[in-house]
């Protein structure tokens, strides 16, 4: 049996097919203006390097942010529940997620599967992945080299705004300034990693403690973030893949649910194929 | 596969009296409208928690309320432009949002001669004589109604005082005693101060006979709070939020105490019938503090989805439990009368915070006492980035909840009136999550044997 995983995020998209035993592909692709129509198209990427046909995937659950355009899924499911279960399976005795997204941090408390309690910061770009690649631009560096040059620095800067527009003006004045550009990035990260864990604090971090998502990818900011917690922290081998993973998990459980019949009734009217209900000339990218 | 779109509009509500309640909001309104054409004096009120607002009726003055009149705007998606001039006007979005609609609106009012300008939501808010501002749970009413005096060629403002002494003080000896003399010489210099502005003097018997009402009518909205403890909920937050003006604005009028007559049978019929308001009640949740007017139907979906029944929620807006009889033994003067009343209101909570050790009474222990009373299973605490004494204590509240009773809860921000600060998809997502969480409690709570 075969069940997979689709976690449209607001940047990348990430697809887990798995069967009962292992993990059998995973994709990771830029989710990009066209997402809405495209997330089909990562399927079959998946389903290719997978080696598994369309027709034998047994139930399919999207999540994150463009969850709702994923025509094929079975279901969809919230992303902070797939998060959970995505590292609740990888690592049983983490107790606290910090999941730093494109668009959005979130705090999430788990215990023994369950989801206990979570907060979320989905008002504003501090403390995500956008505040990042805004810098990033800024300072003219590429995005995934930010956490490795950020720990080179000895005098990090101490960078007050976490407001996007506002830290972006900061930092450029740093620059203009001479301060190098090391430290104004691992004062980014301490910035980013205070605003963070102020909110995660909220629910009440207890070890083990996993990060997730883009941001942990970043080794800068995890080590800001450890340097918080006050404790070592886990990071996924692939941590953009939790949310996927968690779906593909739950869809399996799923399939338990059901009988022989409405699934094979279900795989049969499923088409691989992209959502309908836009106007698709006056909503595509230009 | 069909998108799911999300209610931005009113709730459709469960009861049929409170899809008739909206008549209430009308009636205020249209009133005050009605007495500026023959001359009467009209006042705008805060919400005074019965202390001015009855001595202000009892003298033949019209009142309106705005803070009313900003939800209503809210409601019916017509508080943007108001909220656009209160920002032009220099005033900042973490300002009340009752305020800044109602400065908003009031700048209208003065740049049309302070005539009701005729595109006025609900026909507007009529030139008033007087603003009757209180002290009582919020900071930004101090400022709020002297920054509309600017608007309004300085019609005179009146702030009355409620003392709200931490809950281990209210237990010195004498605190009450005290505090009850000082509401009482407040309301006597603010009957001078009427008397001198309106020329007439006050009418005392008119005062008892709408207090005599008024203590009807609270009783009653209480008793159907109580209903409201049955399981299926006959009755939910989005009906709570309507069938609430006439208590709060209007408990002296006799029409509002029918009103909650025929809100009482409607209740009784669906507890004794077990009609749930929500067809298929899985989780009772409890609502905290002011909700989004903008978008009650939001409320709608989450039932509709999840089977979430809002059964009790703002403690702001509830009725007082009616008082202890000894209360009132041998108090004569109706000012002593509204005293006790206005005082119980923030003090009634007192005996259940010490009871669970929490604090304050207002806005924290009563979550608790109804947590079990209700037998919830999560609590939405509803932020708002522009008001702080709705806000303070939500978290505090939650964790209580949470490591007091087992009751989980679920952080949605937003605003009452601005909707700008809203977004429905994402609060949609967060309660996804949090029924998981909700279940999860629910096996804590039946393994640590509690009643619900």
């Amino acid at each position: 049996m075969f069940f997979a995983g689709l976690d449209i995020g607001s940047t990348i998209t990430k697809v887990v097919i798995k069967n009962e035993k292992k993990i059998c592909a995973t994709v990771i692709k830029p989710t990009g203006a066209e997402h809405r129509r495209l997330a089909h198209k990562v399927m079959e990427d998946a389903l290719s390097k997978a080696g598994v046909p369309f027709e034998d995937v047994d139930y399919i659950i999207a999540t994150g942010y463009g969850r709702i355009n994923v025509p094929f899924a079975d279901r969809q499911v919230t992303e902070i529940t797939c998060h959970m279960r995505g590292v609740n399976w990888l690592f049983p005795a983490v107790k606290t997620i910090i999941d730093i997204g494109g668009q959005d941090s979130k705090g999430i408390k788990v215990e023994n599967g369950k989801l206990v309690n979570f907060i979320m910061n989905d008002k504003c770009a501090a403390g995500t992945g956008r505040f990042l690649e805004i810098i990033a631009g800024v300072l003219g560096v590429k995005l995934e080299e930010i956490g490795e040059l950020s720990l080179k620095s000895t005098r990090p800067s101490d960078i007050s705004n976490m407001c996007t527009v506002f830290a972006e003006q900061e930092a450029l004045l740093r620059l203009s300034e001479g301060t190098p550009v090391e430290d104004i990035l691992a004062g980014i990260h301490k910035a980013n990693a205070s605003r963070i864990h102020s909110m995660v604090k909220k629910i009440k971090i207890e070890p083990e403690v996993a990060i997730t998502g883009g941001g942990a990818k970043n080794r800068g900011l995890c080590k800001a973030l450890e340097e918080k917690v006050g404790f070592p922290v886990v990071v996924p081998p692939e941590p953009l893949i939790t949310g996927a993973l968690g779906a593909a998990l739950i869809a399996g459980e799923q399939i338990a649910k059901i009988d022989k019949e409405e699934l094979q009734e279900r795989q049969k009217k499923r088409r691989l194929e992209a959502v309908t209900f836009f106007d698709d000339e006056s909503t595509k990218a230009r | 596969m069909e998108k799911k779109e999300f209610k931005t509009k009113k709730s459709a509500k469960t009861l049929q009296t409170a899809r008739e309640a909206g008549y209430f909001g009308k009636k205020m309104l249209t009133s005050a409208l009605e007495a500026q054409k023959e001359g009467r004096p009209i006042g705008w009120s805060m919400v005074t928690w019965w202390e001015g607002d009855l001595i202000a009726k009892a003298m033949g003055m019209e009142l309106v309320y705005p803070e009313n009149y900003g939800a209503f705007c809210a409601a019916v998606r017509r508080a943007e432009p108001y909220l656009e001039i209160a920002d032009a006007e220099g005033y900042p979005n973490t300002l009340c949002g009752y305020a800044r609609n109602c400065i908003g609106y009031t700048k209208t009012l003065a740049d049309n001669n302070l005539e009701v300008p005729a595109d006025a939501p609900g026909g507007g808010l009529a030139k008033p004589v007087l603003l009757i501002s209180s002290g009582a749970a919020c900071d930004a009413r101090y400022k709020w109604f002297q920054a509309l005096g600017r608007y309004l060629n300085g019609v005179p403002v009146w702030t009355l005082e409620m003392p709200q002494t931490g809950l281990k003080e209210f237990y010195l000896p004498g605190n009450k005693e005290k505090n009850l003399a000082f509401i009482l010489e407040e309301l006597k210099e603010f009957v001078g101060f009427l008397e001198k502005l309106l020329g007439n003097k006050m009418d005392y018997d008119r005062l008892e006979e709408m207090l005599a009402q008024t203590l009807k009518t609270l009783r009653l909205a209480y008793e159907v709070d109580v209903l409201r403890k049955t399981v299926p909920s006959p009755m939910v937050s989005q009906d709570f939020w309507s069938v609430m003006i006439p208590h709060l604005y209007l408990p002296e009028d006799p029409e509002a105490y029918e009103f909650y007559q025929k809100v009482y049978d409607e209740v009784k019929t669906k507890v004794d019938n077990h009609i749930g308001a929500i067809p298929n009640e899985r989780y009772r949740m409890m609502f905290s503090e002011l909700p989004p007017w903008h978008s009650i139907g939001f409320f709608d979906d989450i039932a509709e989805k999840f089977g979430i029944a809002m059964v009790i929620e703002s403690w702001n807006y509830h009725a007082i439990k009616p008082m202890p009889a000894e209360e009132l033994e041998g108090v004569t003067d109706p000012l002593e009368v509204i005293a006790r009343l206005s005082y119980h209101k923030f003090t009634e909570d007192n005996d259940t915070a010490r009871r669970y050790d929490a604090s304050p009474g207002f806005f924290n222990a009563r979550y608790l006492q109804w947590a079990e009373d209700y037998r919830a299973d999560g609590f939405l605490a509803h932020p708002l980035m522009s008001c702080r004494p709705a806000t303070y204590t939500l978290l505090h509240t939650k964790n209580s909840l949470e490591e007091k009773l087992k009751v989980p809860g679920v952080v949605i921000d937003g605003d009452i009136i601005d909707l700008r600060v809203f977004n429905p998809d994402e609060a949609f997502s967060k309660m996804e999550a949090f029924v998981e969480t909700m279940d999860h409690y629910r096996e804590l709570r039946r393994k640590a044997e509690m009643a619900w």
